[in-house]
This record gives structure tokens, C-alpha cells and sequence, in this order.
């Protein structure tokens, strides 16, 4: 049974992130837990510059010159990706993790991270990949599947979707 | 209600939104029910956060109070189907 459900099963939940930025996944992934701990099951589609940073965050290699290139233009990791405001060449992003660490809020990777643990289920978009330079995920290393839009729509048929 | 299980603490102070609410979650997995939890949290989102828990998956919320910035809920977490 779901997490936290003593209730007919709650609605399952479909993100689909596009964003790359951190406040947006930041976002994705409180709402993520949260759905989590009412119990809902959640699907969460990463495309464009959200698989960026995600595959980036677990090591993902980029194939060839131009992927290279264009990893050598893109965050690393999720700590690294920037705020869509106050991001100042990255000063503001650090203020940030000062404010959360002082306020007990828990940073992105630790909502990630949890997400997982609570039975999230991460999925990448193939297309998105082949496009940024990606190499096929080592599945060891990165949790979840790579799909394409009808696996995405298959998830989305009777779930509440958030496009972020 | 057994005595036993009436006195399950779950101390949230400090964690802010959405935290508490996972951590109730993952006690009510470990907890086949029926049993009594008391939570307490200070985060400004609790006590709407934790109505909104117990509406939503079904479990009773028995009471709730406030003191000095900690709200104490009172949880009885129901037999699993």
C-alpha cells in the first residue's frame, strides 16, 4: 500500500520538469514529498534542462565534441544549477544554501533523495538526452528509466500532472 | 486502545515544510495501527499541514493544541485495511 494511505488510493502524480533552474526542481520536489507522504504514487518525467541537471548531478557522460562542449556550459550538479532570480554568477544561489541550512530547511539533493526513498519513480526523456549530448545513463548510478512522450501520456492518463 | 501503543512521540520541532509530514508518513508505514501518536512541530505550516495529512489519508485527528509556538497533534492512526 502507499505510503501513509489507510483511504482508497489517493490520485497518482505526474511531474513533468523542464526546468533546469534550481527553485523550479526545488519546487517539483517538495511538492513530490509531499504527495508522497499523503500517500499518492509519483512519476516524475524529466526533460530538456531538468534531465540536464539531474543526468549531469549523477555523472552521466556526454558524448562527443559538442556534448562536451555544451556540459562544459551547463551545471554539474543540482547545487550548482542556478535561481531563476537573485542568482548573481552564483552568490545568491550560495546565500540560499546559508538561509536553508540556518532555517532547518532541507536543501534540494536531501528532497531527492528522500523522493526516492519514499517510491518516487524518475523517468528521462530520451529525445532530450540525445539532444544535450548525453550518453545512455549508467543504471547503476542513476535511478529511474529513459522514455519517450508516450510513456509519459501512459503516466499521465487519470493523474493530476504539473507541468514545471 | 491499547495502553501500549497509546503513547508513540514524534518530535518535529525544527524541521520545516515538508518534513514533518514525511516523517509522519514514514511512522504510519512502520505502524500497522490502531495507536495513538502525539506529534509536535513549530514550523509555521503544521497545523494546516497536518489537517490537511489526516483528511486526506483517512486518519482521525483526535486533538490539537498550542503552546508557545509548538503545536501538539494528536493522531490516532487507523487499522490498516
Amino acid at each position: 500500500m502507499a505510503l501513509g494511505a489507510t483511504t482508497p488510493p489517493s490520485p497518482r502524480l505526474c511531474l513533468f520538469c523542464m526546468s533546469g533552474q534550481w527553485d523550479r526542481l526545488y519546487a517539483a520536489f517538495t511538492i513530490a514529498n509531499g504527495a508522497l507522504a499523503i500517500g499518492q504514487e509519483v512519476d516524475i518525467f524529466f526533460a530538456f534542462w531538468a534531465a540536464s541537471t539531474m543526468q549531469s548531478a549523477s555523472g552521466t557522460r556526454r558524448r562527443g565534441l559538442l556534448g562536451r562542449l555544451m556540459g562544459l556550459m551547463m551545471p554539474s550538479s543540482v547545487g550548482a544549477a542556478p535561481m531563476s532570480h537573485l542568482h548573481f554568477g552564483g552568490l545568491g544561489r550560495r546565500l540560499m544554501s546559508f538561509v536553508m541550512r540556518r532555517e532547518g530547511v532541507d536543501d534540494l539533493p536531501v528532497l531527492i533523495k528522500q523522493a526516492e526513498e519514499l517510491g518516487a519513480r524518475f523517468h528521462y526523456c530520451d529525445t532530450s538526452m540525445r539532444l544535450l549530448g548525453f550518453a545512455a545513463p549508467d543504471p547503476k548510478a542513476v535511478s529511474g528509466e529513459v522514455c519517450g512522450v508516450t510513456t509519459f501520456l501512459s503516466a499521465a492518463r487519470g493523474a493530476q500532472v504539473l507541468f514545471i | 486502545m491499547d495502553a501500549d501503543h497509546d503513547n508513540l512521540q514524534l518530535d518535529c520541532r525544527g524541521m520545516k515544510c515538508p518534513r514533518p509530514i514525511v516523517e509522519i508518513a514514514k511512522l504510519r508505514r512502520r505502524e500497522s495501527g490502531p495507536v495513538l501518536v502525539r506529534v509536535t512541530g513549530d514550523d509555521l505550516a503544521f497545523e494546516s499541514d497536518v489537517r490537511a495529512w489526516c483528511e486526506v489519508t483517512g486518519n482521525a485527528l483526535k486533538n490539537l493544541s498550542s503552546d508557545q509556538g509548538n503545536v501538539v497533534a494528536t493522531i490516532e492512526f487507523g487499522a490498516r485495511a
